[in-house]
């Protein structure tokens, strides 16, 4: 009871409510406009951090998560341009409702969703990754090889166009990782006679690199414009708010889309989008009124949002428990809990038990500020969403830039967040997935260390790795989930193709 | 101008990421892998288990890349890249800026010119652009001690 006490004081202490509420504020912001994301909230807020002690940067990146999700919906609804891709389920309905002088009523749907699908998420973490951990406990190297190579044949069969770019991601971001001083030896490995990296590749330039430069290079170059102004107002005050009718209509969708992200946000590499669809896609079986979807369904914006919104507690069931990110955020999360100091996964439950209890009542209590913040601010955010970009990308790429440089002060790691910056660019061009590149570089440690300690125990013999049934389980569930997504993937691209020739026959 | 089919971006990529490894495995490991310590395994172990599976995934994308249905052809203007090399050319150009005079004209000169690539042609880009890095210096230095080098640094 004393390490939960003493967690409560850390996270009520007012400067550390203060970062809180900074990181939902930032997250909410950077999220709502289009371009930006949750991803980059959280990569640009770590540099922030790094002064500060574990559970106030920790409540800061979380606040920024969050309300970087809940600010992708805030785009979607006011000028129908997701915020996020996780949002883009919300499109539609959102939108109707805004076009029809309703975008409060909708802003206000998808808070609450957002907010009671997250908190659920985050029960379920509060209930199951101690447990999880324990079973991780007593996961020896191979089980932890096998785990890992599980935890990216998922991600990289996910996310991307297609699987085999996807895992060549992987690879690719575990190679990367080699740069650094060998475990074994401690002798520079791939440093190529460089000081500045015998360290290591620096993670936070490489986040910044990949995640933010590449995205905003990506805005500048797509030179969007953005409008909000045929919008018209309310015509009643019913327009404006969450009526008894649409309470009672938010039921079912909320407590769906809750638990199907959850389940979602468990599994490494799904990720909030699916959620969101599959959220969206429940309410729709079980809507009382399944005509009014895409018209501006508030039953629709409450399955999504919520779906969207409750991948992001269970995300941290994985991290926590095993080690292993659930997708990009969490990933990131990862590197932020690294340069604090502390290494995620089963152990951290006995070394930093204060940290994770600070996490888990932040958790909660980020997501009660989320909710004030957006009845207080709902009004203000017809404003964010049609910010200039003009002046904002460009004070963002320099953000960007004083992030990195914070870390470590040194102008090397800004160059090298250029450089990767400018390959993150040429990934997407070519659909090579940054985020399976990025979990993988993350993984590489715990691959690399379980990979050398099986064959040290094994005395260089191979079968080792299937010596073991819960081994030989992940890397049945590795191949039959890569299979699986590409079965899923050709089906989906199929239908696409007979969707395309009837519209073109028509 | 330029038209391309999509099968002929999808090879290039896999041959251009496949080169990677094949660079790795032929000129740099034997150099930059540090021999193994005796009585252990041998360093080169898991660094090779990598490559092998990447040589494995660049054959398997070629292939894709070969055999997939991807008739569609892409067409890229030449003002595209004329527009990457104008953000490339800003990136450099603004990170000597940031090498040999500091931070505040670096900060500057990529809220300017990234600016007006966005056709943001107002007044408040100024304002900003001098604003913005400044302020930000000072809250660094006042709330993380972190002391980004300015022009004076980099000259002392």
């Amino acid at each position: 009871m004393e390490p939960v006490l003493a967690a409560a004081a850390n996270v009520f202490a007012l400067d550390h409510i203060v970062f809180l509420i900074g990181g939902v504020c930032i997250g909410v912001v950077l999220g709502a406009i289009p371009g930006l994301s949750a991803t980059m909230a959280i990569a640009l807020v770590i540099p922030f951090t790094l002064a500060m002690d574990p559970v106030p940067a920790l409540l800061m990146m979380m606040g920024a998560y969050k309300g970087g999700i809940f600010g992708g919906s805030i785009a979607a609804i006011l000028i129908k341009a997701p915020g996020t891709s996780a949002a883009a389920a919300t499109v539609e309905d959102g939108h109707a409702l805004a076009r029809r002088g309703q975008g409060l009523k909708a802003l206000k749907v998808s808070l609450f969703a957002s907010v009671i699908g997250d908190t659920f998420s985050d029960i379920v973490l509060i209930l199951t990754a101690a447990q999880l951990a324990r079973v991780a406990l007593q996961f020896g190297p191979v089980e932890y090889a096998a785990l890992t190579v599980f935890a990216l044949t998922i991600v990289g069969s996910a996310s991307g166009k297609s699987l085999i770019k996807g895992l060549v991601a992987a690879v690719a971001g575990l190679s990367l990782a080699l740069v650094g001083l060998d475990p074994t030896t401690g002798m520079p490995r791939l440093a190529f006679g460089e000081i500045n990296l015998y360290g290591g590749v620096p993670l936070l330039a490489l986040l910044i690199g990949i995640l933010t430069i590449a995205e905003l290079l990506r805005q500048i170059e797509a030179r969007r414009a953005v409008s909000i102004a045929h919008l018209p107002p309310p015509k009643q005050p019913s327009d404006s708010r969450i009526t008894r009718e649409d309470a009672g209509l938010m039921v079912r969708p909320v407590v769906g889309g809750s638990i199907l992200g959850t389940i979602i946000g468990i599994i490494p590499g799904l990720g909030p989008t699916l959620g969101a669809f599959l959220g969206y896609d429940a309410a729709w079986r079980m809507a009382r009124r399944p005509e009014k979807f895409g018209k501006g369904s508030v039953e629709g914006i409450a399955g999504a949002e919520s779906g969207n919104n409750a991948v992001s507690g269970a995300n941290l069931i994985p991290l926590l428990g095993l080690g292993i990110p659930g997708d990009i955020e969490a990933a990131i999360l990862i590197g932020a809990f690294l340069i604090q100091g502390l290494t995620p996964g089963p152990f951290i439950f006995q070394e930093a038990p204060e940290v994770v209890y600070g996490l888990y009542i932040g958790l909660i209590v980020a997501n009660m500020v989320l909710l004030c913040f957006g009845l207080v601010a709902i009004r203000g955010f017809t404003l964010l969403a049609g910010i200039r970009t003009g002046l904002l990308f460009p004070t963002v790429f320099v953000l960007a830039i004083v992030g990195t440089y914070s870390f470590q002060q040194s102008l090397y790691d800004v160059g090298l967040t250029f450089a990767f910056g400018i390959i993150g660019y040429l990934m997407v061009k070519v659909e090579i997935p940054r985020t399976t590149f990025l979990i993988g570089f993350i993984l590489a440690p715990l691959l690399e260390d379980n990979f050398r300690r099986a064959l040290q125990i094994s005395r260089g013999d191979y079968s080792i790795f299937f010596s073991s049934w819960l081994g030989n389980a992940f890397w049945i569930a590795a191949i039959a989930s890569a299979i699986w997504i590409g079965w899923q993937r050709r089906k989906r691209a199929a239908q696409m193709e007979t969707i395309d020739r009837q519209d073109t026959t028509r | 101008m330029i038209s391309f089919s999509r099968r002929t971006l999808e090879v290039a990529t896999a041959i251009a990421v496949g080169t990677i490894p094949v660079v790795l495995y032929t000129t740099v490991f034997d150099r930059e892998i540090p021999r193994s310590v005796p009585g252990d395994i041998d360093a080169r172990v898991y660094p090779d288990a990598l490559i092998y599976i990447w040589f494995g995934l660049t054959v398997a994308h070629i292939l894709e890349a070969l055999f997939a249905d991807r008739t569609q052809r892409i067409t890229i203007r030449s003002d595209a890249f004329a527009h990457a090399g104008k953000m490339f050319l800003i990136i450099g150009g603004g990170f000597l800026l940031l090498v040999f005079v500091g931070y505040i004209f670096a900060g500057f000169f990529y809220i300017v010119a990234f600016a007006y690539i966005l056709n943001e042609r107002s007044r408040m880009v100024w304002l900003v652009a001098a604003i913005v890095p400044v302020a930000v210096y000072l809250f660094l230095e006042a709330t993380l001690e972190v002391r980004l080098p300015t022009v004076l640094d980099l000259w002392r």
